[in-house]
């Protein structure tokens, strides 16, 4: 067990009196983290729903984590993929081309096309703020695997862009 | 302008076009906040009763018992209103639902009751509604999980649906093993009064599952004995158990 994951899974005893503060701080945010994600609004309302429930059912538990909002994404995301295969379908839609002459656009695709778990942690780590650790934790990596997907993820955007600024 | 801050800023202004998710889940939370604060005053009733009514009922039939004593009785502390009457419950108070399973003194005894036993990885968790008279309702959970390994038994398909009670591993003595993709052993009977379901062994609760980590086991009730002795076995070492009967 990865030192995240081990702070993640000794939670401290909690109440569920505080869930609703939790879900209206963070739901919006889980939201729009896990729709850059998945990139489908609709699946991704559909998956914070559905782990907000699971949540609030384990608040005693969950509401014990370093970063619950960590484990909501986690199940989200998981829900999200576990949908997609029940539905043998892919779930993420095909990134949209670039359009010209723009860079966020160009930036929009690359990041698009990058692997899905690749993308999940630069999202998390540039849209969420969350630091490796609470990265780790929240999507049961190691650290080090965090790092390694994001470097890697940051070499194939620099790439990318540096490709569409020499065609350009 | 920096790749790590071009992303930043890209996310939040692609964050900014969405519209913001309808808040489908607030009706439906204050809902069950009300319904769980009225269980949690049952909840909270029941289990000071079991704490005074268990002692006094292991105290009256001797040190626990296994189901094969079935003169003596269940010595027991969790099981289901639903299918009561499986097992050595019929005895048993009708809605102490904290006491209606029989307890194993050991892994041949709970091997010999578990119809089904498997390892599978849970798909998925739904509210399969409650019972009882109202405000006094009791919540139940069904947990859909993928067949792994089957050790002992058949199982019906590619999943199978666990029926439990909503709050009967919402505890700190309990793990919660009714997540998405959490990896369980499972000792199982088919419930008597849903086709189709099953349940845990007999509705016993404390020592039927176990959560898998690697080929680690986890005890969903730790602090139960038996289910200490199988958690301290590997998977390997447990399956191999099990298939020798």
């Amino acid at each position: 067990m990865v030192g995240a994951e081990a702070i993640q899974q000794e939670p401290r005893v909690t109440r569920a009196a505080d869930f609703d503060e939790f879900y209206r701080r963070e739901r919006a945010a889980l939201y729009r983290a896990l729709a850059l994600t998945v990139r489908d609004p609709d699946v991704a309302t559909e998956a914070v729903d559905e782990a907000m429930v699971r949540a609030y059912q384990n608040w005693w538990r969950i509401g014990g984590y370093d970063n619950p909002a960590g484990w909501v994404y986690r199940v989200a995301l998981n829900w999200s993929i576990s949908r997609a295969r029940r539905r043998r379908r892919e779930l993420w839609p095909e990134p949209p081309p670039p359009e010209p002459d723009c860079a966020d656009s160009v930036l929009a695709a690359a990041v698009a096309a990058l692997p899905d778990k690749q993308r999940a942690v630069v999202v998390l780590r540039f849209h969420m703020d969350w630091s490796l650790d609470q990265i780790a934790a929240a999507l049961r990596i190691p650290t080090g695997t965090v790092k390694s997907r994001l470097h890697r993820s940051l070499a194939t955007l620099r790439s990318e862009l540096e490709d569409a600024r020499r065609e350009s | 302008m920096s790749l790590e801050q071009q992303l930043s800023e890209h996310f939040r202004r692609a964050a900014d076009s969405l519209c913001p998710p309808p808040d489908r889940l607030a009706r439906v939370v204050q809902r069950g906040r009300r319904r769980r604060a009225a269980q949690g005053g049952v909840i909270a009733l029941v289990a000071v009763t079991a704490a005074l009514a268990v002692p006094a009922l292991v105290g009256s039939l001797g040190p626990a018992r296994s189901v094969s004593a079935k003169s003596s009785g269940p010595a027991t502390v969790s099981g289901s209103p639903t299918d009561a009457s499986s097992g050595d419950a019929a005895a048993l108070p009708a809605r102490g639902f904290v006491a209606s399973g029989p307890r194993y003194s050991s892994l041949e005894e709970l091997v010999a009751a578990g119809h089904l036993i498997l390892t599978a990885t849970v798909e998925d968790v739904l509210a399969a509604g409650s019972e009882g008279p109202p405000g006094e309702e009791i919540s139940h959970l069904d947990t859909v999980v993928r067949v792994g390994e089957v050790w002992k038994g058949s199982a019906p398909g590619a999943t199978v649906t666990v029926r439990t009670l909503e709050l009967a591993f919402a505890g700190p003595n309990a793990k919660e093993w009714r997540q998405h993709g959490e990896r369980v052993v499972l000792f199982l009977s088919p419930s008597t009064e849903n086709e189709g379901l099953y349940i845990p062994a007999k509705v016993n609760y404390n020592q039927t599952i176990y959560v898998v980590t690697d080929d680690d086991l986890l005890a969903t009730f730790p602090d139960d004995e038996l289910a200490q002795r199988v958690a301290a076995m590997t998977l390997p070492q447990l399956r191999r158990t099990v298939r020798q009967g």
